[in-house]
């Protein structure tokens, strides 16, 4: 029984060389000191690509890429297909862990000098590699064909219409017509599943013939300086000396990893679920705030803190210069040191990069810089704010209410953070300054004079005048001169309105 | 099949002319392929390009009675895009911001912020359009007042007829093409 | 060690496969997002709408308090129905329902109402005053109205007077009559300013009194800057415009 089981087995390897394919390729040589945690990374970004293609193609036997349908078969796949709420959560969080995971290998391989001489092709189709994860994350958030994703694509829409020349012609080629529609949805369905997969799995492919051609980068020590003259004489020493399969030996790592990576993805799709569907992308229901996903809230900020100047130029030019300098990295920075103990230079740059993605992240997702759109008619006020006012103030707390004032101007933090909070404004500024700013606005404030008789404004300004910490005074006038300093400038001066407090 | 295969000793034993014409034939066996290439290659780049050559001309659409719309007001109205398909679902139903200010003047504005294209939302209290994204604000008749946009709001060209509000629209609006 | 791995790993499985139901991930119906005109809820209606002006729960805001029963006593269910369909022209009051330009249908504003109804607590003995009343006599009303700022001044101290209380040209050019009236009649309990039968010490305020009032202090409004006396309305053409100036603001019917 063995015998002819052995004996299958061989006429197999015979015919199709898996052995000879195995220690090909599984069973290469590897320097020891690779199989290190730090090299784990690359082969779990890989496992969430898998895990991605699986999940993927199981929810396409249900999902519908049209305008009409998207949405309710998303609902159907959420909450009546059996344990299709539960592929949504692999496919969610494996997207989500694939970008971080991957921004930790390419992290690791900067670190570890491993895009220097010989692997600029490693590093290059890596690069090639990350920009094709992000698309099809991108991709991937339009296929949850909400309001998210109706305006997230009028934001890509608006990007292609900056660029010159050809802006129009490249909008229509986007959106495969005039305007969003179920054609634009096709189109990015095709990328999602078709396109950038299939682009995927031929630059991986490259990406892992160039592991076995020029090898996994040992781990760097120190000191040791690569010279183009000598690094590849010197690397196959180390295989020599020290090398082992990378299976059985060098994978081990790897496995527990990926088995971990399973587990966490597992966990996330059960305990957290799947991100739901954000509302109909009905066009005509404008009560929405468009957010995009969490690894795009970075674009999102710079979007909004960019001065409008530069802002064109900034979204058009800064994708391909970040480009040419990652594809130029590793002729600029050909040899010499590889471990990150001996490059400051290198640390920095990763420090100042995820710092900086780090508070643009957390700004995107807070964006203070969007009015709060229903704070007007929807946020309270501390009681403190309300008792022992005059009636006019009263009405002044209402008509900063009714105007709108709430949407862009907090008090005690509650309510928009465009502008400054209010909740010490009286202190801060004179009836005057608080008028002249209302009526002629500036300083990213409309002018509110034509939208506003003067008895409102006096009303918001008394209101505005009566907020302060305890025991704080008015702001005073600083040009009226000779006003003893124990009496309140504002009765002293103001017209009958404002008098009082 | 059998001919081809025996074919590869015979020209290695009778020398040079054989040599080329193997040549020749690759040469038109490449020469064939670039062509064919070619002529199945330009209509499919021609099908993926189709949108990118395109023009999309203007269309007249009624936004229907001018009753809909109180003198003084502005308000939400939609369309349904000349340019969609039975499949669109919802997303043919394009919404715009319709100001009518006496009479027979109007001005209808794109619900697309000139920033990046989110959804502006009418105060009326405050006479604002504002935007949830970057905070966009523009005032009553469009013109921009804070915030990042580039521009005021996106106008439609809009006319009465027969007691009738006519546009000219159907294409998303966009810095680069900023006639709706 | 094999054995206990691999129960683990069946374990997990099953899990997987079968505990889908209880999983904390599963996405329930009732948290499937609902469009803002769908929405049924009335607290969520109530909040997203009133209560930055109006206040909720323990909040107070700059309006009258919609949960104050004797507020809700005081206003007639289809005039508070109209001021919220139509707004009140002429006021910081601004329409809500769709076709007047505002952010609800036909049947949220019916579920507004109800939940604001459901606040309501069974009258007390005394009948209140009506809702509206034309204005009476100014020279009967201004002592009545010194008596009553005294008396509330005794009662909150300064605090709020600052401004001549409600005889101040820009509170009056923005309060419509009926604002007068109301804030007069049902005060602001929440703020220290009673109702009327606790507003002065041992005298109680009939309607007479109430009418003299408010008559006293729309003889007190000036039109220092030569505008209309309140903003324009922001709406003329969806409602007739309020009768003649001052007599009082209560919404026309138009349906």
């Amino acid at each position: 029984m063995t015998e002819i089981f052995r004996n299958i087995c061989l006429w197999v390897d015979d015919r199709l060389h898996v052995s000879k394919l195995f220690a090909a390729t599984a069973g290469h040589h590897v320097p020891k000191s690779s199989g290190s945690w730090f090299y784990v990374f690359g082969s779990m970004t890989l496992l969430c690509f898998m895990i991605q293609v699986v999940t993927g193609t199981l929810l396409a036997f249900v999902y519908v890429p049209s305008g009409s349908q998207a949405y309710e078969t998303l609902m159907y796949l959420s909450f009546q297909q059996p344990l299709g709420w539960y592929l949504r959560g692999l496919h969610f969080w494996g997207s989500n862990f694939m970008v971080g995971i991957m921004c930790l290998h390419m992290t690791q391989v900067f670190l570890f000098g491993a895009y220097k001489y010989p692997r600029e092709v490693t590093w290059i189709s890596g690069c090639i590699l990350m920009i094709i994860t992000l698309g099809l994350a991108f991709t991937g958030q339009v296929m949850r064909f909400d309001e998210d994703a109706y305006w997230g694509l009028g934001i890509g829409a608006a990007i292609m219409g900056r660029v010159p020349f050809i802006g129009e012609q490249l909008v229509h080629l986007m959106l495969g017509g005039p305007i969003i529609s179920s054609d634009t949805l096709s189109r990015f369905f095709s990328l999602h599943v078709f396109i950038l997969p299939g682009s995927l799995i031929a630059l991986v492919s490259l990406h892992l013939r160039m592991v076995l051609t020029k090898g996994i980068n040992e781990y760097p020590k120190p000191g040791q300086l690569v010279r183009k003259e000598t690094y590849e004489k010197e690397y196959a020493a180390i295989i020599k000396k020290e090398g082992v399969p990378f299976f059985p030996k060098a994978i081990s790592k790897d496995l527990v990893a990926s088995a971990v990576l399973i587990f966490v993805v597992m966990f996330c799709a059960a305990y957290f679920g799947p991100k739901m569907p954000n509302g109909l992308a009905d066009p005509t229901q404008i009560d929405t705030l468009p957010r995009p996903d969490f690894y795009f809230l970075w674009i999102f900020a710079v979007a909004a803190l960019l001065p409008d100047y530069t802002e064109t130029f900034i979204l058009l030019v800064s994708g391909p210069v970040i480009l040419t300098i990652l594809f130029a990295l590793p002729f600029i920075n050909a040899t010499g040191e590889k471990s990150w103990r001996r490059r400051p230079v290198a640390v920095m740059t990763v420090i100042v990069i995820y710092v900086v993605l780090g508070i643009l992240t957390y700004l995107g997702h807070t964006s203070p810089w969007s009015p709060h759109m229903d704070a007007w008619s929807s946020v309270p006020t501390e009681r403190s704010r309300v008792v022992n006012r005059t009636p006019l103030e009263l009405q002044g707390l209402v008509l900063l209410q009714n105007k709108q004032c709430r949407n862009c101007h907090a008090i005690d933090g509650i309510g928009g953070h465009r502008g400054p909070d209010l909740m010490d404004v009286g202190a801060r500024l004179n009836a005057p300054q608080l008028t002249r700013q209302i009526v002629q606005g500036g300083g990213n404030m409309p002018a509110y004079g034509n939208k506003l008789v003067p008895y409102e404004i006096d009303a918001l300004v008394a209101y505005m005048v009566s907020l302060r910490p305890p025991g704080v005074p008015a702001a005073r006038m600083s040009t009226v001169p000779g006003v003893p300093p124990k009496q309140t400038i504002d009765s002293a001066v103001l017209p009958e309105a404002h008098k009082g407090r | 099949m059998s001919d081809s295969s025996n074919q590869p000793e015979k020209c290695a034993c009778e020398g040079a002319p054989k040599a080329n014409r193997r040549d020749f034939l690759l040469k038109v066996g490449f020469g064939l392929n670039a062509l064919a290439g070619a002529m199945i290659g330009i209509p499919i780049i021609g099908y993926a390009l189709s949108s990118f050559v395109q023009k999309y001309p203007l269309k007249k659409i009624s936004l229907g009675p001018v009753s809909k719309f109180p003198e003084g007001t502005t308000r939400l109205a939609s369309y349904h895009n000349p340019y969609s398909r039975k499949w669109d679902g919802d997303t043919a139903e394009i919404p715009c911001w319709v100001r009518h200010i006496e009479a027979e003047k109007f001005q209808v504005f794109a619900i697309n912020c000139t920033h990046l294209g989110c959804p502006v939302r009418w105060f009326e209290e405050s006479k604002l359009f504002m935007c949830p994204c970057h905070g966009g604000v523009y005032y009553q008749d469009g013109a921009h007042a804070s915030g990042p946009p580039p521009r005021r709001l996106y106008d439609y060209e809009c006319w009465v007829e027969d007691g009738e509000l006519f546009l000219k629209g159907g294409i998303l609006p966009t810095l680069a093409d900023p006639k709706v | 060690m094999k054995r206990t791995f691999s129960l683990a790993v069946m374990g997990t499985l099953a899990l997987a496969l079968a505990g889908c139901d209880w999983m904390p991930g599963k996405p329930l119906r009732s948290e499937e997002i609902v469009a803002p005109m769908a929405v049924t809820n009335f607290l969520t209606l109530y909040n997203r709408n009133c209560a930055g002006c109006h206040g909720i729960d323990g909040n107070i805001a700059g309006s009258f308090s919609l949960n104050d029963p004797t507020y809700l006593a005081f206003v007639p269910r289809e005039t508070l129905r109209k001021i919220i369909v139509h707004g009140v022209p002429n006021t910081l009051m601004p329409a809500f329902s769709l076709e007047q330009g505002g952010p609800m249908t036909d049947e949220q504003i019916k579920i507004l109402m109800d939940g604001i109804e459901g606040w309501k607590e069974p009258p007390g003995l005394v009948s209140l005053p009506p809702y509206s009343a034309p204005p009476g006599n100014a020279a009967a009303g201004k002592p009545l109205y010194e008596t009553y700022v005294t008396a509330l001044r005794a009662r909150n101290g300064d605090a709020m007077f600052g401004d001549n209380f409600m005889a101040n040209a820009a509170f009056l050019g923005l309060s419509s009559d009926q604002h007068l009236r109301t804030l007069l009649t049902i005060g602001r309990p929440e703020l220290g300013i009673p109702n009327y039968l606790e507003a002065i010490p041992d005298r109680p305020l009939g309607d007479q009194d109430l009418d003299d009032m408010v008559a006293w202090l729309i003889s007190q409004r000036k039109n220092e800057f030569g505008q209309p006396l309140s903003p324009t309305p922001p709406a003329p053409v969806a409602l007739p415009a309020p009768a003649a100036s001052s007599t009082s603001t209560q919404v026309t019917p138009d349906e």
